[in-house]
């Protein structure tokens, strides 16, 4: 039982243990105070807490096989930083207002759990890994099996988002594109991110990923299987049949921001557009 | 008399530091806040309400607490403050909760229980035509059905050579003021004082009098500060005002209502969502010779302002084009939907989208250069209007299309390529004139109303109107007119926020009449003035407000001027549109108008970048289904600045004699012209038409699709 509105714990044990509690964690709060503000007005808040003071959520560290992002990490810092994935600042810039990117954090991003959530096709692209911790146990798992459904994940009651890991060095090339119904400051109606590594012109590794075009991100991996070890040429050639594979991967509904036959063309229109820039893999 | 300088307006400083209070600043001791509680179902018969036991301090307020009529007496059609007793649009307001702590308010009025045994419900204005539902209004769901005509229509379409027929769709469009609705209603011993966010106080203060069974003059307007209106703030605050004075008066305590966005998105006035089919008869030579408009609005559970909103629209149906023969038909449909009311253009930007969007799909059909084929049929002076009235004073459309074809550099840009790798780009163009004011009928005099000026003891003068600054810059615009005919400086006179203990009743501010109308009349009582300037003492002069003498106008027969004068424009748009994703990006606006002599060149250009951003908003991004209002402002998009091009505006002077110094009017015209314009240029860049608004890369896709 939570007695304060709101708790300030500094370290993961506490914070988690006040969420098993019944406490709602929150850091930027720009998703919560949407989906409370009937709550707050009402005075039905449920109790919070508050994880900005956790030290050990903060702060970008780079080890000898990954990238350790803080989920406390903001946008902002993620679009500006250098030690970052591109096509991962890329997508956290697209995301919202500058006021927005300055106070959304990363682990918010990803455990609102939203199929549009801008950053999360360019993790899954990334073979990005979270970390969670409770007072018991850490453990680890891709981000794709993290998140189960739209707004669902797989955090038990005592757990907390404690990093996100990167493996490096990450692909070298990327291509991404949020298609939202205005220029800024707008929900994604459709997102495709890839990353690709190359050697020699043969596609190593490549990882294809859509956003809001599904219950979650998809990830493309029977895409991903044919490309792999073809020249890039050949992807440029066969760009009519994995296009049109994309096409047939993505699982969009109609809601009250688009249509489902409207997704799922520009979702191949989009990954036909990367297809194209293969045309000149050197420029 | 040129004005020449530009002049600070008197909000503009407590606006940007935030000093400014608005209702939603203020505080009366002993205030309660109150929450409206809304029908959960479109159409029902109100069977039971429960309501939990309240808290000492905490009250009901309903249809049983109205101590007069449960109407708002503004409207001639029934529209009552509070469902009664049947329900006709989802989100009717049923009661009120009001009590001290707005937490507990909220909370208490989600235990509220109403049990409705439903009626089926008219969800679209298709579903009011077919009538197969239980009609709603009447026998049929129409709220008004009239025609104006001239010319033997019929028989021209009977030996037509050709007959080309469009249709258009257009939707909700919100209006997006900052400060949603708000109002506080305060009990003052045998009186009731309304601190108002609104564009009409002393209607308003009929109006909250009419319900209480009161004088009027026992009813006290403030008005305050609004934080944006665009028509919005007409009809809404009637409602409001009523409820709070009900409340006020139960619990003999002030008592405030402020919407939340939620609320304000979901349950007021909106633009009225609307069908036009467009028909043309044409003859061997390809000339037009009748024209046939058929308007249908969507309406709400009540008729509300539709009658005037699709009327002036009707007037307005066929552009700025004087045809052998024409007839227009207009018809508001009743559905069981929140009511849409009065927004800037005021059935205008539906009608001129339908006939611009008409005159350019024909003028592509027919391989020839819109604008050429257009000025075919431009209107001249001494025409005589759709309703048989006459163009009166010197026509400047010729000046204004010629002007914005220079500034744009339109002809150049429409021999671009229109295909560039993925992006195609294309140019458009609208016309569009905009009457105003409307007129009131000639035959029978005006109901007396007043302009005044008061001189104080020092010297300085001051407007008594309840003419309303809502943001467009009016107060200094009448200061201007009035320091020029007094021929004293600007800073010396006053123009304060109204309240109707101290100001005459004029009129509701919109309709873009205050300049054109009121500020000759003011000149008036300038005139009147001005020679006893240097009498000692405070010196009030009034001017009685009066129609300009050309005008005639029989309202029962539709017959006559319909409006007193007529701003001209043209718009120039310029679009790219991704092949990708069917998104448009507008790269180019351009729109030059005749508003006769300017007031003020800046605050015109803020009418007109803001009324061109609207339209902008309305002809690409925002958007609610039919039967379905949108909650929050990340699904309702409007645009911001990222969206929109730096839009070129020019002026062609044509100064109309009857308004103050020449001017006339613009507050609505701006926004009428760009959605058809934005349409005509992803027409034109894409090679197929638009009939719909707004131009969603889905309906697009959906067009080209059905092309190739």
């Amino acid at each position: 039982m939570v007695t304060e509105a709101v708790t300030y714990p500094t370290t993961p044990t506490e914070a988690a243990a006040v969420k098993k509690a019944g406490a709602l964690p929150y850091a930027g709060g720009t998703d919560l105070m949407i989906h409370q503000a009937e709550n707050i007005r009402n005075g039905q808040c449920p109790p919070m807490v508050f994880l900005g003071g956790v030290k050990a959520f903060h702060g970008i560290t780079k080890g000898n096989n990954e990238l350790r992002i803080g989920p406390l990490t903001t946008m902002a810092e993620l679009a500006a930083s250098a030690q970052i994935p591109p096509i991962l600042s890329l997508a956290c810039n697209a995301m919202g207002s500058p006021a927005l990117r300055n106070i959304a954090t990363l682990g918010g991003n990803i455990c609102t759990a939203s199929p549009a959530g801008d950053s999360l096709p360019a993790l899954y692209t990334l073979d990005a890994e979270v970390k969670l911790v409770s007072p018991a146990s850490v453990r680890r798992m891709p981000v794709h099996r993290f998140i189960t459904g739209p707004g669902k994940t797989a955090l038990e009651p005592d757990e907390l988002l404690a990093a996100i890991t990167i493996p490096v060095p990450a692909q070298e090339l990327f291509h991404y594109r949020k298609v939202s119904p205005r220029v800024a400051n707008a929900i994604t109606k459709v997102s495709l991110a890839v990353s690709l590594a190359v050697d020699d012109e043969i596609v190593r590794d490549i990882g294809i990923a859509f956003g809001a075009v599904g219950p979650t991100v998809i990830r493309c991996s029977p895409i991903e299987d044919v490309c792999i070890g073809l020249p890039l040429h050949r992807l440029y050639r066969d760009r009519a049949r994995l296009a049109a594979m994309a096409r047939d991967s993505v699982k969009p509904i109609d809601d009250l921001r688009s249509t489902a036959l409207y997704r799922e063309a520009v979702a191949a229109n989009l990954f036909a557009e990367f297809l194209e820039t293969l045309n000149h893999p050197k420029p | 008399m040129a004005f020449t300088k530009n002049t600070d307006r008197a909000d503009t400083s407590d606006k940007c530091s935030g000093a400014t209070n608005y209702i939603g600043d203020v505080f009366f001791d002993n205030m309660l806040e109150a929450v409206t509680v809304r029908s959960p179902v479109r159409r029902g018969i109100i069977r039971n309400i429960v309501t939990p036991d309240m808290p000492k301090g905490y009250l009901t307020v309903g249809v049983d607490d109205i101590p007069n009529q449960n109407q708002v007496s503004y409207f001639r059609d029934t529209c009552p403050f509070f469902a009664p007793g049947k329900v006709s649009y989802i989100g009717e307001p049923v009661l009120l909760v009001a009590g001290p702590d707005p937490a507990t308010v909220r909370k208490l009025a989600k235990t509220i229980h109403i049990d409705c045994d439903p009626i089926q419900a008219i969800h679209s204005l298709d579903e009011a035509l077919k009538g197969d539902k239980p009609p709603l209004y009447g026998n049929d769901n129409v709220y008004i059905d009239e025609t104006f005509a001239y010319g033997d229509v019929d028989g021209a379409f009977s030996k037509a050579a050709e007959v080309f027929e469009t249709e258009t769709r257009t939707g909700y469009q919100e209006h997006m003021y900052m400060e949603t609705q708000c109002v506080v209603a305060v009990p003052n011993g045998d009186r009731l004082e309304i601190h108002a966010s609104t564009q009409g106080p002393h209607a308003l203060r009929k109006v909250v009098a009419d319900a209480l069974g009161w004088d009027h003059e026992r009813v006290r307007v403030v008005q305050y500060p609004l934080g944006g209106a665009f028509g919005g703030k007409i009809e809404l605050p009637f409602f409001l005002a009523g409820q709070a004075a009900f409340a006020a008066l139960k619990a003999n305590r002030p008592v405030r209502i402020v919407y939340t966005r939620e609320e304000d998105l979901l349950t007021t006035s909106k633009r009225h969502p609307s069908r036009v089919k467009v028909r043309s008869a044409l003859n061997s030579e390809g000339n037009i010779i009748a024209m046939d408009v058929d308007v249908v609005f969507q309406a709400g559970g009540y008729a509300m302002s539709c009658v005037m909103v699709l009327d002036t629209g009707l007037k307005k149906a066929t552009g700025v084009y004087h045809f052998p023969s024409a007839r227009v038909r207009g018809r508001a449909m009743a559905t069981n939907n929140p009511m849409p009311g009065a927004y800037r253009g005021f059935g205008a930007p539906q009608t001129f989208f339908a006939i611009e969007t008409h005159m350019n799909a024909l003028a592509r059909r027919h391989r020839l250069e819109p604008l050429k084929f257009k000025s075919r049929y431009f209107i001249s002076q001494g025409n005589s209007t759709l309703t048989g009235g006459k163009y009166h004073f010197p026509v400047a459309l010729p000046e204004v299309m010629q002007e914005a074809v220079r500034i744009s550099d339109y002809q150049t840009r429409r021999k671009q390529v229109k295909a560039d790798g993925r992006i195609r780009r294309g140019i458009g163009q609208a016309l569009f004139n905009f009457g105003a004011p409307f007129s009131l009928d000639t035959s029978s005099p005006m109901p007396p109303r007043y302009m005044g000026l008061l001189k104080h003891m020092d010297g300085t003068v001051e407007i008594l109107s309840e003419l309303v600054d809502m943001g467009q810059g009016l107060h200094t615009a009448l200061r201007k007119i009035v320091a020029a005919a007094l021929e004293m400086p600007i800073e010396r006179i006053i123009h304060h926020d109204a309240d109707t203990d101290c100001v005459p009743e004029a009129s509701i501010t919109g309709a873009s009449m205050s300049v054109v109308l009121f500020g000759r009349i003011l000149v008036d009582a300038a005139e009147k003035l001005k020679p006893r300037l240097h009498e000692p003492g405070e010196i009030k002069v009034q001017a009685q407000v009066r129609q300009p003498e050309h005008l005639q106008w029989d309202a029962a027969k539709g017959k006559g001027d319909p409006f007193h004068s007529y701003v001209w424009g043209a718009v120039i748009a310029e679009v790219e549109v991704d092949t990708l994703t069917w998104q448009v990006s507008t790269t180019g606006l351009w729109i030059t108008l005749d508003v006769g002599t300017a007031i003020d060149r800046r605050i015109i250009r803020g009418q007109i970048d803001g009324g061109v951003v609207q339209g902008l908003g309305y002809a690409l991004l925002e958007s609610m289904r039919e039967d379905t209002m949108t909650n929050s402002l990340s699904d309702y998009i409007i645009p911001t600045m990222l969206d929109t091009p730096a839009i070129k505006s020019t002026l062609v002077a044509n100064p109309y004699p009857p308004g103050p110094y020449g001017a006339k009017c613009v507050g609505e015209p701006p926004l009428v012209g760009v959605a058809p314009a934005i349409a005509d240029a992803v027409a034109d860049a894409c090679g197929v038409e638009v009939y719909r608004l707004p131009i969603s890369p889905e309906y697009l896709m959906q067009q080209m699709t059905k092309s190739s």
